[in-house]
């Protein structure tokens, strides 16, 4: 396969949007999860072409993997439909009717590589036109915004001109008084942490009403409420500051874990969506891909950052990347703005049919995982959170095959044994992850980062080599 | 060098910059907080410099193979 096409499953929509967003709010993570999504697919690719082993309870797991790598996407779109005044279903039924026919084309599949890279060079092109509109480089836009004193929102904002909706449910703790102005009627619930217990007041309020929250006060503004801000105020959910937007590492101690996770689980992932290219002519063009698009969705979350940190109010992936244009370039930017929708689309196409082969699913299958990915977007509309169980559940099941070929039917039982394991496993984390995040912590959002070496080195115990090294540490341990 | 052990120590030299993230920004006085040319080094060494000597990389090992 060649390297550009090898990327198709890797360079979709619910990786690069989610990264431009982690890199505009200053996510703690932002700076190593750059990289990683950088790394892990190079070292996919490095790897000699091998074909795939195929076992059908791992196949099967890859392919619900598949269905929340491809609800990851659709959320990102239903996001988008939201943007544009439009119902999340909606979004979701546009992104199957775009994914559905993706996967089974012949076509698309023969034009893959050109449909990728089209897509990237589409965002690099946009990244170039906001970096020539803002009028410096992406490194003095961070340096620049990184000795700002607060992020406010700036005074053309569509969140204090005319007020927006918001994409989701959101929750959001002010830090200096701040007052919203209700667009339209919905129940909004404010916890005031002034007092011991904290106080709870939820209020019905209809278009005109305001909210005057104090600081301290988390306001929750439901799904699809329309909602304006005051100008010059902070941006609610923003960090406070370039300075805190900057060095963004939080409590380093704490952030190990989930880091470690995310490296992890890309990695491993990686080995299972991106199949080892050939190399030659024009392998190196893959490579150039990837940091063109990587580094793209860094810029873009830097302008974000800089020129409008208001769009990452509501932690919408799709926002920044589609309405940045708007605000540096006015009316002239809905044209950058439906550039970069049409690079996602047909980075989305080429992303269809490449999952659909990852998981070696027949017609049928994709388009059953189409279906099932559409209503899980709906139920969960956190595209990271998705792509973070896809991508670790596909490494999971995976993982017994990094190694060599099973040479005895009862090495490929225990193979299966050792699979069955990881995958429980995976699924146990996960759901402590869902009711007990506190609790779980980054076991619960990776829990790959376990699953999957315990399956990988379960399975090494199937093999003699395995079985040598097990008995040597066996021996270590003892004396 | 032969094709094979030129993808594994690219493999391993890829995995090995991707380490030195972590290393960065925990280590001990925390160097990556420092400021160069306005950036900071942790992320002139995830955004610039591990972004582009990985695909640098990746490009030479991958032109060169044959298979």
């Amino acid at each position: 396969m060649t390297s550009v096409r090898a990327l198709g499953a890797w360079l979709t929509p619910a990786l690069l949007a989610p990264l431009a967003l982690r890199v505009a709010t200053g996510h703690p993570e932002a700076a190593w999860l750059l990289p990683a999504a950088l790394v892990a697919p190079l070292v996919a690719l490095l790897r000699p072409p091998a074909r795939a082993r195929r076992d059908a309870l791992m196949d099967t797991a890859a392919g619900v993997a598949v269905a929340l790598l491809v609800a990851a996407n659709v959320a990102v779109v239903a996001d988008a439909a939201r943007l544009v005044g439009a119902a999340r279903w909606h979004g979701v039924v546009a992104a199957a009717l775009l994914l559905a026919p993706a996967g089974l084309s012949a076509l698309v599949r023969a034009r893959a590589a050109p449909l990728l890279a089209l897509a990237v060079g589409g965002l690099g092109a946009a990244t170039l036109t906001v970096a020539v509109v803002h009028g410096a480089p992406p490194w003095t836009a961070w340096a620049e915004l990184a000795t700002r004193s607060a992020v406010r929102f700036p005074s053309g904002s569509p969140w204090v001109v005319g007020g927006q909706r918001m994409a989701r449910t959101t929750t959001f703790t002010v830090v200096e008084g701040q007052r919203v102005t209700v667009l339209s009627e919905n129940v909004y619930r404010v916890v005031e942490s002034d007092t011991v217990p904290a106080t709870v007041r939820e209020w019905r309020l209809g278009p005109g009403e305001t909210l005057a929250l104090r600081p301290g006060d988390a306001l929750t503004i439901p799904a699809g409420a329309r909602v304006r801000f005051d100008a010059g105020r902070r941006v609610p959910g923003a960090p406070v500051s370039g300075v805190v937007w900057a060095d963004a590492s939080g409590d380093r101690a704490a952030l190990v874990p989930a880091a470690t996770g995310a490296l992890v689980t890309l990695v491993l992932a990686a080995l299972a969506l991106v199949p080892g290219a050939r190399g030659g002519r024009g392998a190196g063009a893959g490579p150039v891909m990837l940091l063109v698009a990587v580094l793209s969705a860094a810029a873009w979350g830097i302008y974000v950052a800089a020129d409008a940190p208001d769009l990452t109010l509501g932690e919408s992936p799709a926002a920044p990347l589609l309405a940045l244009g708007m605000v540096v370039a006015g009316r002239a930017g809905l044209a950058l703005g439906a550039g970069v929708a049409l690079a996602l689309a047909l980075a989305l196409a080429a992303g269809a049919r490449a999952l659909r082969d990852a998981a070696a699913l027949p017609a049928a299958g994709w388009l059953a995982v189409t279906a099932v990915g559409a209503v899980l977007a709906l139920v969960e509309p956190d595209a990271w959170r998705l792509l973070a169980w896809g991508l670790g559940l596909v490494a999971t099941a995976r993982a017994p095959a990094l190694l060599a070929p099973p040479r005895t039917a009862a090495a490929a039982t225990l193979d299966r044994l050792a699979g069955a394991t990881g995958l429980g496993v995976f699924a146990a984390l996960g759901l402590a992850g869902l009711a007990a995040p506190e609790a779980a912590g980054a076991l619960g959002a990776w829990p790959a980062v376990v699953a999957a070496p315990l399956a990988a080195g379960l399975a090494a115990l199937a093999r003699p080599a395995g079985r040598v090294a097990a008995r040597a540490v066996g021996k270590a341990l003892r004396g | 060098m032969p094709i094979a052990r030129a993808r594994r120590t690219a493999i391993l030299l890829l995995l090995v910059l991707l380490a030195g993230v972590p290393a960065l920004a925990l280590a001990p006085a925390v160097p990556g907080a420092v400021r160069l040319a306005g950036l900071s080094l942790l992320w002139w060494y995830a955004a610039v410099v591990v972004p582009v000597v990985a695909a640098g990389v990746a490009v030479l090992v991958l032109a060169r193979a044959r298979a």
